[in-house]
């Protein structure tokens, strides 16, 4: 049974009554879902709860959701409407200062520390370089910004990321080449 | 493939979006040109940061609390009978309000000629009641409304009365009703014969006849209780035709019993 298939039927299951089974699906995809939201709005406590109001929204609108839709997707469609809801109801303070910003944003917060092959050096290398970029993701107009999000947090397809923007496929890509352009000229000093 | 070319294409070739002919052409060109290598290099090494990214740890008991909201939620709803029927669209909620609204005004306001104890009279001269009515404004017509409309013209004119009452003793009775238009000229008649044990009388008289059949009339006499045989004499002419003051005779076993007075 695929992982889409599987969670159709957990699902399924919701709908028959047995609404502790929805705790499956929120442990599943609270990682990704809380990934792109913190990456969208750069607030841990808002990304916390808008994380939490995803789930919330998902589960009061099972019986609306379409089989076609993968149900991750779906719940990233959800998660990128309340960002976008969030960031118009009060834009995040993002300065063009990338120090001022990763002062604020990734120091407060536990990373999954995989790159285990790397010597102490170029770890040290490693996170410097990934904190600018985050600092420039960041900086990126709110359009561009979940674009890249969707598509190297959570390495999405130009049609899934079309889906669930509800925008044609060519504007994610004209969108994803002109983010590119924004963070070259941001990253020069590390390309 | 010039550089320019070439630049635009190498995000799409790294993200492999590129046919295989065109990938091909890119290769080609990047194995000759310095430049964009280098490009291509930089644009890598962008794609490959972004990618291996740290994934954040989320705030703990994410799910817990949401299944606590979820419970508390549902446990809400059950208190809340009508969150529900949060799937009924709002207009058929008003809809339906609007007609219990409707049906309890039609009941309390028909109810008293029907069942109205305070109906209870000795006679039948107590008991009589006029209502001057239009079919459009009065519920207790407005049933009739369908069938009338079949018959009648729009700009015909309706007069009637409606009286109630309750015979305490079912004995039989001559019932007679006359309508006498605004030049004195009898219109028409109806007549009962038998028990009236209980109930409320109506009766409407109108129209040109020829549009007004037999049925029509026992429609109007439909809700009367009685028991015995009804006499109805073919009316003259229209209501619309005799503007003015029409007078209605009730007679009770063939003495006047009362007089009304109604506007046309």
């Amino acid at each position: 049974m695929s992982n889409n298939n599987e969670d159709w039927s957990v699902v399924e299951s919701c709908l028959n009554g047995d609404r502790q089974d929805y705790a499956l699906l929120v442990k599943k995809y609270e990682r990704p879902v809380f990934n792109i939201v913190y990456r969208l709005i750069s607030d841990f406590e808002i990304a916390s709860d808008i994380t939490q109001e995803t789930f919330l929204k998902a589960y009061r609108s099972l019986r609306q959701v379409r089989e076609e839709f993968k149900f991750s997707n779906w719940l990233f469609k959800i998660a990128t409407n309340l960002c976008r809801d969030q960031f118009k109801k009060k834009k995040p303070v993002v300065e063009i200062s990338l120090d001022k910003s990763i002062a604020v944003t990734e120091s407060m917060i536990p990373f999954d520390d995989s790159n285990n092959s790397l010597d102490p050096e170029e770890k040290l290398v490693l996170k410097e370089e990934q904190k600018q970029v985050l600092g420039a993701i960041e900086s990126l107009p709110f359009i561009y910004r979940k674009i890249i999000v969707l598509r190297y947090t959570q390495d999405l397809a130009y049609k899934e990321i079309a889906d669930i923007l509800k925008i044609p496929m060519g504007r994610v890509k004209v969108q994803l080449h002109r983010a590119h352009k924004i963070l070259r000229n941001e990253l020069a000093n590390i390309l | 493939m010039d550089c320019h070319y070439v630049g635009d294409l190498l995000l799409d070739y790294i993200e492999g979006e590129l046919s295989n002919e065109v990938s091909q052409k890119v290769e080609a060109h990047l194995r000759e040109c310095e430049s964009c290598l280098k490009e291509f290099v930089r644009i890598q090494k962008m794609v490959n940061l972004m990618k291996t990214l740290p994934s954040i740890n989320p705030t703990p008991g994410i799910s817990q609390k949401v299944m606590a909201k979820l419970g508390k939620e549902e446990r809400l709803a059950g208190r809340n009978f009508l969150a529900k029927f949060k799937f009924i669209p709002k207009k058929v909620i008003i809809a339906a309000a609007a007609f219990g609204v409707l049906a309890c005004v039609l009941y309390v306001t028909m109810t008293p000629f029907v069942h109205r104890p305070s109906f209870q009279f000795q006679t039948w001269a107590a008991t009589v009641q006029a209502v001057p009515f239009d079919l459009e404004e009065t519920g207790w017509w407005a049933r009739r409304k369908k069938i009338a409309d079949e018959r009648l013209l729009p700009e015909d004119k309706y007069i009637g009365v409606i009286f109630g009452g309750i015979l305490n003793q079912p004995e039989e009775v001559n019932f007679l009703v006359k309508w006498i238009r605004p030049d004195g000229q009898p219109f028409n008649e109806t007549a009962w014969k038998g028990r009236i044990s209980a109930g409320l009388c109506s009766f409407m008289s109108n129209l040109d006849i020829s549009n007004y059949n037999e049925r029509n009339v026992n429609e109007s006499v439909l809700t009367a209780s009685f028991d015995g045989e009804m006499i109805f004499k073919k009316q003259k002419g229209r209501v619309n035709d005799f503007p003015g003051t029409w007078k209605l005779e009730i007679y009770i076993n063939d003495k006047l019993n009362t007089t009304l007075q109604i506007e046309v």
